[in-house]
Order: structure tokens, then sequence, then C-alpha cells
């Protein structure tokens, strides 16, 4: 197969994007001409999708184009994948589709490449987001919009797979600001509602905020190599000529880039879209706030490592916001009383996991730990998201429980438990591998503040992924009538949920630890990419079994825990334990930093500019006028010779003026 | 001294013989007169395109040169010639006037008078950007003020004569300066005989680079700088000269606000680069600083501003003040990377803008308001015109892909390496213009559907087209950008040398 070919990777869910998003306009056209059609767009249910579906004929062949291109993308990376694992096949394949723009030395391509780390990132986004493709048929059928969200889902699919096989880091940025555009209108995706519509916006500009510091870390590395003479956003050409940068260099251009890094990838402190980004659809939440997107700064560090690995003091950071994020969003996923906010938190949560493993140098260990939770999570608000469509789009656990009961409803909860068994980390899942391994290199890696941080979190994880399988299947019905009425998932998304539930359960074993006598292949894989030991079996620690065993019974402990909690006939909501209320309500309000950072931040701002444009820009013009009081003051005195027609005042004032040029001239000739 | 056939100035005339045929050929029917006034504007389009693609060369200067005496006893000459910034201000220019003669399409109030101003006004305005020759720079930026009054002061909203009489006056006050300057210019370099045409931007140039460059900064040059800088800074418009602007486009009319922004803001632009950058090469060295600072300011301030207003017409105009801000920031980088982004920002952002701006006559004419607070859900009853409006907000606040991406980039590139304290101060403004422009589009389109609106169409295709037009041209250049780039880094290419870079 050609190099080429490799376009097609991400060309093909192009094509789908271009071609639903024709189907979707030329659809609300149509729709447009019978006002009835969406007077019931707003029911007020918290599930948004609107009444009324589009024609099936029509559905089918946005189904076809939304959901095969990306299958077809997904088999032409495979191929890829097939063709890097021949023993004479070469790891790095690329393409130059010439010039994008350049000037002032920056000269930028075009150019796309798959190497280890581009066809892992490549395989993930394709399959699982093939899989997420397919249950949405099932999910948004009855959606009023189901071409055009197709067209967002595919765009979004186009710009992730550019995101990971830019060749260029300025290419990079286009699939990352692209990918954030598809994030923003799909959370916004039911837009009729101000609340989702919020969501969206708040989500595109926190995501600016990490985008700012993308930018100011692009610039500071261009402008250190200027004096190199080859400065150069090539990623290939990068890891050669970064090492003349000084150590203080490197930590602020990787701080910087890391703030891009902790935006896309919700680490504190730009932790607080994610939550709200869960107004989207839940297929949406799945691709793009749990298995994708949200990785892409796991995926961008391990990308640009080489300038982490100059600096001291920037990996280390990376491990300590990793650390508290995990543990800080694992609380607060242990209060909450809403099922896709409790995934959105364990998602920020993992999301940590990955960069202690970056921090721990141990990439192959953070992005393996993006594979298994690719699945895994993807898996759980799959799952989730068949409750909620079975419930009639209810996503308040208050109203959930006993749903074990219902028949229909088995398969959904068999994967359901996977998907919080997995996350929870219980061997041998692949959710027990991946963090397990991320464990052991802390541990490894001398770093005991992560460590005990991450322990924290193992245990944290344990109680709330069992403490939401209980509080949605366990016990009674909290709300008998719903339960009754739930139904069961359409073919589409059981196929999706049965795929998606194999791979959380047996991708660990692609990278079973060599401390617990595994192979890891795919530390083996990525090897060539990060280079010298990194990814290779560590030096063994002496205590692994130690680490392993501590880690294993925090997860046991936690589920435990929450199983003596939670398993009564009406498990409740609130506190769990006496005089634990305040520190309860303290994780169920987000630890206030949305409360914070309106007082801190949004309310002084937006202060700022209300004084600015009523008293400052005001003041301006008051100015402005008042010269033109003392004109037109003016200009009264010389009535006479004004005929008070503008026309006439515009006219004489350019004779005036050439008139005084003429005579200027000539004075000056003397 | 014309050496071979004068097709440039055979394309600056042809608007003006369409002014000079609106009213022959509609005396009888007025209604006619767009029909003559669109062939005008799109003859004038293809021409121009013609003279960028068959007449004009990539190897810099100024070329298509027509040099006849005018006044040859006070040495002042028309003069015309074009080089990559010109050229590329000449094919946007023929663009907006013709898709704005598109979105006139409705006006029934005299239409013959309107035709013939605007087509007076795309004389003007090209006139400004080809002068090679002093006087005939100031006449033709004085031609283009008066249609421009009367375009806002006749078809404009109801305090169209305020703002009307504001631009005026702003524009009045800056060209009595923009004299003053030019007659001492012209002064100097008439003592000297060895310049043929004292008033010839050519010659002028080179003497006064020249002139400067042999002795100690002189501080005559301050006010001379001042002169020229102010006249350009209100019409670019920086703070604090800016206030005419939010009026001016309240009230004009959807295309004159289009023309407004989309390119008589870019004369401002461009006469800083010409006289400002091109005269005073050693000064700008040296208070590069304080132009950087008042640019990152302008971008701040616009955004924040832009932020708080209740009318949709009013948000799009301080984002111009933002957005052209990005403009002084690249220019005063003094690199490359810097002034490349400023032209692409000026190019860039007049496409951008218009199509804001055509997005908000849309909204307008069909709900006949502007006012944010009562606008909301009409991307429900109209899809295609919320379509087109978000793909100008994701281009306005520098999605890459689009026109405006590259722009913000080159110019923070070259200002980093330039002032990185200032520019990494500036780059915020990519966080506030994500918020305001976002923020507009959620309140106008998105949310919950407004009864009142619930019998509103859709925009027609003859509305949907300029914009459709633009935004394939934003996301051409954004992808392609070789397709105008070679035009402006031919120019840039040339400009450095003038600079001492």
């Amino acid at each position: 197969m050609s190099q080429s070919w490799l376009l097609a990777i991400f060309l093909l869910p192009l094509l789908g994007a271009v071609l639903n998003g024709a189907i979707a306009l030329s659809v609300a056209m149509a729709r447009r001409r019978v006002p009835a059609a969406t007077a019931g767009a707003a029911d007020g249910s918290t599930h948004g999708p609107t009444l009324g579906g589009p024609h099936p004929a029509i559905r089918s062949v946005v189904s076809l184009i939304g959901v095969l291109l990306p299958f077809a993308s997904a088999a032409i990376g495979w191929a890829f994948f097939a063709q890097m694992l021949q023993p004479a096949g070469s790891r790095l394949m690329t393409v130059d589709l010439g010039p994008w723009f350049s000037a002032g030395g920056l000269d930028v391509h075009w150019s796309f490449m798959l190497d280890p780390l581009s066809i892992v990132m490549v395989l993930v986004v394709t399959t699982v987001g093939s899989f997420i493709h397919l249950y949405s048929i099932g999910y948004m059928a009855e959606d009023a919009g189901y071409a055009r969200y197709f067209a967002y889902l595919n765009l979004f699919l186009a710009a992730m797979l550019v995101l990971v096989m830019a060749r260029d880091l300025v290419l990079m940025f286009v699939g990352w600001e692209g990918v954030g555009v598809c994030s923003y209108l799909l959370i916004g995706f039911w837009f009729e509602d101000s609340v989702k519509a919020t969501a969206g916006l708040k989500a595109f500009v926190v995501n600016r905020v990490g985008d700012f510091g993308f930018l100011l870390g692009m610039f500071l590395l261009w402008w250190s190599l200027v004096p190199t003479g080859g400065p150069t956003f090539d990623l290939l050409k990068l890891p050669g000529v970064v090492s003349v940068l000084s150590g203080p260099t490197a930590t602020a251009i990787a701080l910087l880039l890391f703030v891009g890094a902790v935006g896309k990838s919700a680490q504190i402190p730009l932790h607080v879209w994610l939550p709200d980004a869960m107004a989207g659809p839940t297929p949406v939440s799945a691709l793009i706030h749990a298995a994708t997107m949200v990785t892409a700064g796991v995926y961008m560090v391990s990308r640009m490592h080489v300038i982490y690995e100059l600096s001291h003091y920037a990996l280390p950071v990376v491990g300590l916001i990793g650390g508290v994020t995990a543990l800080m969003a694992a609380t607060v996923a242990c209060a909450q009383t809403n099922i896709k906010r409790v995934i959105a938190w364990s998602t920020i949560s993992q999301l940590g996991y990955m960069f202690m493993a970056l921090a721990a140098n141990s990439y192959g260990y953070g992005i393996f730990h993006l594979v298994t939770h690719a699945f895994f999570k993807g898996l759980f608000f799959l799952s989730a998201g068949a409750v909620i469509h079975a419930l009639h789009g209810e996503e308040e656990l208050s109203r959930m429980g006993g749903l074990w009961k219902v028949p229909q409803l088995k398969g959904t909860a068999i994967a359901f438990a996977i998907a919080a068994l997995a996350n929870a980390g219980l061997v041998p899942l692949s959710g027990f591998v991946s963090k397990d391994a991320i464990i052991l290199a802390v541990a490894n890696h001398q770093m005991p503040v992560v460590l005990a941080l991450a322990w924290l979190t193992a245990f944290l994880t344990a109680f709330y992924s069992v403490r939401l399988l209980l509080l949605v299947f366990a016990g009674d019905a909290r709300d008998p009538h719903l339960a009754e009425t739930a139904h069961k998932p359409g073919w589409s998304m059981s196929i999706a949920l049965g795929f998606l539930s194999i791979g959380a359960v047996v991708v660990g074993g692609l990278n079973w630890p060599a401390e617990l006598g595994g192979q890891e292949w795919f530390s083996a894989f990525l090897a060539p990419v990060f280079g010298g030991p990194v990814g290779a079996p560590p030096v063994p620690e002496p205590h692994a079994g130690a680490v392993v065993g501590i880690t294993t019974g925090l997860v046991l402990l936690g589920i435990l825990v929450a199983w003596l909690r939670y398993r009564e006939p009406a498990p409740t909501l609130g506190a769990p334990w006496r005089g634990t209320r305040a520190v309860w309500t303290f994780f169920w309000r987000k630890w206030y930093v949305d409360e914070l950072y309106g007082a801190v931040v949004v309310r002084p701002v937006l202060a700022l500019a209300q004084g600015f444009s009523t008293a400052f820009d005001s003041f301006l013009d008051a100015v402005a006028d008042a010269f033109a009081e003392i004109y037109d003051r003016g200009a009264r005195v010389v009535r006479l010779i004004e005929t008070g027609r503008v026309r006439s005042y515009g006219f004489v004032m350019v004779l005036g003026t050439l008139a005084l040029l003429v005579v200027a001239v000539v004075t000056g000739r003397r | 001294m014309t050496n071979s056939f004068p097709w440039l100035s055979l394309v600056l005339a042809l608007p003006l013989l369409g002014a000079v045929l609106v009213p022959v050929l509609a005396a009888r029917e007025p209604r006619g007169a767009r029909v003559v006034a669109l062939f005008s504007t799109g003859i004038t389009l293809f021409a121009t395109i013609l003279l960028a693609l068959l007449g004009f060369h990539l190897n810099g200067g100024f070329q298509l040169q027509d040099q006849v005496p005018w006044i040859p006893s006070l040495g002042i000459s028309y003069h015309v010639g074009v080089d990559g910034l010109s050229m590329s201000m000449l094919l946007l220019n023929a663009l907006l006037v013709f898709l704005a003669t598109i979105a006139s399409w409705k006006v029934s109030e005299r239409p013959v008078l309107y035709y013939v101003l605007l087509l007076l006004l795309e004389t003007g305005v090209a006139g400004v950007f080809a002068a090679r020759d002093l006087v005939l720079f100031f006449c033709a930026w004085e031609l283009e003020l008066i249609p421009m009054y009367f375009l806002i002061a006749i078809w404009g909203g109801a305090r169209r004569e305020y703002a009307a009489m504001k631009f005026l006056l702003y524009t009045l006050g800056g060209s009595a300066l923009m004299l003053v300057a030019f007659i001492a210019i012209y002064l100097q370099a008439r003592q000297n005989p060895d310049i043929p045409f004292a008033s010839d931007m050519s010659s002028i140039f080179a003497f006064y680079r020249n002139y400067w460059h042999s002795g100690p900064m002189s501080w005559a040059e301050i006010p001379l700088f001042l002169m020229l800088f102010v006249p350009f800074a209100i019409k670019l418009p920086s703070f604090p000269f800016h206030t005419w602007l939010p009026d001016a486009h309240v009230e004009a009319s959807t295309p004159i606000s289009v023309l407004l922004a989309g390119i008589l803001l870019k004369m401002g632009a461009y006469g800083m680069i010409r006289f400002n950058w091109g005269l005073f090469p050693d000064l700008i060295h040296q208070i590069a600083p304080w132009l950087i600072a008042l640019g990152v300011f302008n971008i701040l301030y616009g955004a924040m501003v832009a932020s708080k207003q209740q009318d949709m017409k009013k948000v799009i105009a301080y984002s111009s003040v933002s957005h052209m801000g990005f403009v002084i920031v690249g220019l005063a980088a003094l690199n490359t990377a810097g002034i490349n982004g400023a032209i692409w920002q000026m190019v860039s952002h007049g496409l951008i803008t218009a199509m804001l701006f055509l997005g908000v006559g849309i909204v307008y004419d069909h709900t006949h308001t502007r006012d944010i607070g009562k606008l909301g859900g009409l991307a429900a009853r109209m899809p295609i015109a919320a379509f087109l409006f978000v793909v100008a907000a994701l281009a306005s606040l520098g999605l890459p892909g689009m026109s405006g991406f590259l722009a913000e980039f080159l110019t923070f590139v070259g200002a980093f390496t330039a002032f990185p304290i200032a520019a990494a101060i500036g780059a915020i403004g990519i966080v506030l213009t994500a918020f305001y422009m976002l923020w507009l589009v959620q309140r106008v389109y998105f949310q919950g559907p407004r009864p009142e609106y619930a019998e509103i169409g859709d925009c027609t295709p003859r509305e949907a087209f300029p914009m459709f037009v633009l935004a394939i041209l934003v996301l051409a250049i954004g992808v392609y950008p070789a397709l105008l780039g070679n035009t402006v880094s031919a120019f840039v290419h040339g400009f450095m040398p003038g600079l001492g870079l």
C-alpha cells in the first residue's frame, strides 16, 4: 500500500462530514418550511433529543455515510499497522502535500506521518470511534438533528486524526483547534437549551486559555531555536535540534505547552469545562470527552517528550498536577448524583494517571492507559447512555436503582459492571493492568508524593465506581414507573457495547507488566518513538510485589466499602456516613472551583469590560462631541457664508484644502 | 511617460465609467441602476483579477506604472502604480464592492444616486491604493470621503446625520493634519533639484530615507510623523480615535458597513505602511515598543468593549478595533513574519468582517432588530444564515484552516521574536475573541426559539451568495494561502530593505 493512502485515514471522515453536512442543511431548509415541525423542540426534559427523527430514507443514507466511512478509515489504519509489524516494514511513513505557509523563516507544510505512536492513536480513534458512531445510530435515531450530528461527529474524527498524524506542530494545532470546535458544536448540540449552549461556550473558552499557553510555548520554542539557524516546527526534526535549549528555556517551553495539555485534558486548574460538557449527547461524551479528544494533551506531551526531558522541573510538575487532579476529581466523583457527571469526573481522574505515567518517564505506560481507558471509559459512557436511553433521557441517580431486576437491561448491566470494575482497576481487567503499571513506574521513579496520591486515588476510584454501579442497578427501583417502561438497547448499541466490553476485558494483555511475569509488547512497539530505556521493562523494582499488593488491597478495600454502604435495598444519595455531610457537600460542589473562578476571574473581567465600555468609551465619545460642539459654535459665527448643506460643505472643504496646497506651494517657492 | 498601454489606469477608470453610465442608462427606469452597477462592479472585479494574474509580476517593486505630468510647474503628476500590497488591496476593494452591490439589491430610495456614489467610492478607494503621487493620493483620500458621507447620511438609520457628520469630521480632522505634513514633505523635496517631480512618492521616499540617514535623528521628525500617524490611526481606527466607528456602523446600511469595515479601515493600515513605516524607518525602530503597546491595547480594549455591547453591529465594530490592533502589532514587530502577518490580517479581516456584517444584515432584514437582548433561537428558523454566521465567527476567532489564523499566527510569531512580553499579553486576545464571538452567536442564534420569530424565513440565495463567496475565500486562503501569499510576500520582501532590515 502506497504511503499516500494514509491521507485517506482522515480524508474519509472529512468526506463524511461534508456529505452529511450538506444533507443536514438541506433537511434543515426543508423542515423550516413546516413551522409546526420544530414546535415541540424544547420539551423540558434533561435529555435533549428533539422529537421526530428524519425521514427513514434520509436516515439510512446518513447512517451509511456516517458509519461506513469511519470503519473504512479504521480498516486502512489497521492495514498500515499490519505493514508496520512486518519485520522489514518501515515504522515511519510520511506524506508531504506541499507548503502551507512560509514567512520569516517559518516553513509549514501540509505533511502527515505515521509512526508507532501515531498509529496507536489512529487505531484507538478510528476503531473505538467507529463503534461509537455505530452506537449513535440507535441512540440518536429519534433526533431531528440526525444528519447534523453525524456531520459533526465525522468532522471531529477527521480533526482528531489530523491532530495525531500531523508531522508539524502548527499542523497539530489545526487538529487541536478543530477537535475543540467539534467539541463545542457537539456539547451545544441541543442548542435550544441555553444551559447546554453555555456549556459548549465554556468548554471552548476554557480550552482557549490552554491554547494561549500552547501558542506561547510554540512561539518561545521558535524564538529559542532562531539562534541555531534552523528553527523548525517539524516534529521529526525537532528532537535533533532542541538539544541546544538551556534548562530554564526548556522548562518554560515545556510548561507552556503543558498549559495547552491541561486545557485539553481537563487537568487542574482548567478542568472545569469537562463536567459541563456532559450536556452533549452521551455517545459524544464517550468519544470526545473520554476516549479521544481529552487524551490529546497526553499525546502532545508524549510527542514533545524530548523537550520535557531537557528540563529538571517540567516532568515533576506534570506528575504533581496529574496526581492532584486525579485525587481531587476522584473525591468529586464520589459525591455526584448525576450518572454522567460521575463518569466525567472519573475521566478527569484517569487522565491524571496518564500524566503521572509521563512524569515517571514511562510514556509507553501513559499511552497504554490511554488505550485501555478508551475502551473501558468509552464502555462506561455507552452503557450509561444505554441506561439513560432506556429511561427516556433520565440522568439523575435519584430516579434509578434496581435496574438489575429489569430483564431488558441485563446486557446493559453486564457491560456497565465490566466498565465499572475495569475503571476500579480490578484484577485482571484492562484498567488494572495499565493502572498498576503506572503505579509501579511511579514507585520505581522515586516519586513518593505522587505515589501517595496515586494510591489514594486508586482506593477512591474503586469506591465511586462500585457506588455508581450499585446506585444504578442494586436494590429496589427508586422510580418504579420509570424502571417498568425501560426498553432494550437497539442492535447498533448492543454491538458497540459488546465490542467495547470484550476490549475492556482483554486489551490489558497487550502490556502485562514485566514485574508480574508478563510481556510488555505494547511498550516495546512504542520504544522507537521514545528511545533509550524508556518504555522498555524498567529495572526490576525490588518491592514490585509489595507495590502491586498494596494497590490491589486498596482497590479491594474500596470495592468492599462501597459494597457495604450501597448494597442495601434503597441506597441513599446523600452523605454516606454520619458526620461526613460537610465534606460530602464540599465534594458535591466540586470544591467550589466554579464559584471561585466566577468571583476571581469571570466577574472582574466582565466588570472591567463594563467599565471600559460604559465609562471609558463613552468618555472618549463625549470628548469628541465636545470638540464638535466647539466647532459647531464656531461655524455659527460664519453662518453668513454657510448654506447649511453638508453637500456644499464637503465640496468646499476639498476645494479649500487644494487651494491651501497651491498657496503653500507658491509661497514655498520663493 | 507611459511605456505601454495604461492597463492600470483603465481598470481604475472602470468604476468611474460606471458612475457616468448609471444615470445615463437608468434615466428612464431607476430600478435599472442596480443592473448597471452590478455590471460595472463585476467587470471591474474581473478586470482587476485579470490584471493581477496577467499583468502583475512577483518580482517585487512597483509595476504597471502610468505617469503623465499634471501640473508640471509644481512638479505634480498623475502617477499610479501597484506593488504586492496595493494589488492585494485593489483585489479586496473590487471584490467587496461587487458583493456590496449584490447586498444592495433591495435599495429602493434614490437608487441612481446610491449606485453612483457606490461607484465613486470604489474609484476613490482604488485611487488611494494605486496613487504614487502625494497630491493624487490626497485627492483620492478625499474623494472616498464624500460618497461615504452621503451613503451613511441618506441611506442610514435613525441617527444617520449625526453618525455621518462624526465620520466626516474625524476623517477631515485627520486629512487636515495629513495635508500639512504633505506640504512640509513636498516643500522639503522641492528644494532638491535632483527630484523631477517633487510630489512623486517614489522619489520622495528615496530622498527621505537618505535624508534621515544622513544625520542624527531630527526632532522635526516627530511632529511630522504624528501628523501622518494620527489620520491613519483615525481611519484604522485605533484607540483613542475609534469612537466614530461604532456610530457609523450602527447607522450605515449593511452594504455600507461591509465596505466601511472591509476596505475603508484598510486605508488606515495602508497609509501607515506607506508613510509612517516608509518615510520614517529610523524613527519607527525607536518607537516600536510604543507602537506594540498601542496595538496590544487595541486588541484587548476592543475585545473587552465588544463583549459588553447590546447591538450586534457594535460587537462587530469593536471587534474591528481589536483585529486591526493585530495589524499595528505585526507592523511594529519590524520583522518578516510580523509584517507578513499584518498584511494577511488586512486581507483576512476585510473578508471576515464583511461576512460578519452581511450576517448581521440578514438578521436585521428578517427580524427588524439588532438588539441582542431581543434576539435568540434564530438557528432553528434560519439554518443557512446561522451556518454562515458561525463560519464567520469561527474565522474571526482565528480558527486554523481559515485566513484569520494565518494572520494572527504570523503576527504573533513576529511580535514574540521582537517583544515577547507584549506579544504574550496581546495573545490574551485569542481568549477574549473566542468569548465575545461565541457569546454573540449563542445569544442570537442559539437558546430557545422565540415566538415572535416563528414565521421568519431563512436567507434567500441572493442574501447567502456574498457570504458564501467570502466563506469559500476565507477557507481557500486559510488552507492554501499561496493563492495570495506570493503577492504579499513579494511586497514584504521588497519592503524590508527600506526599513533597514
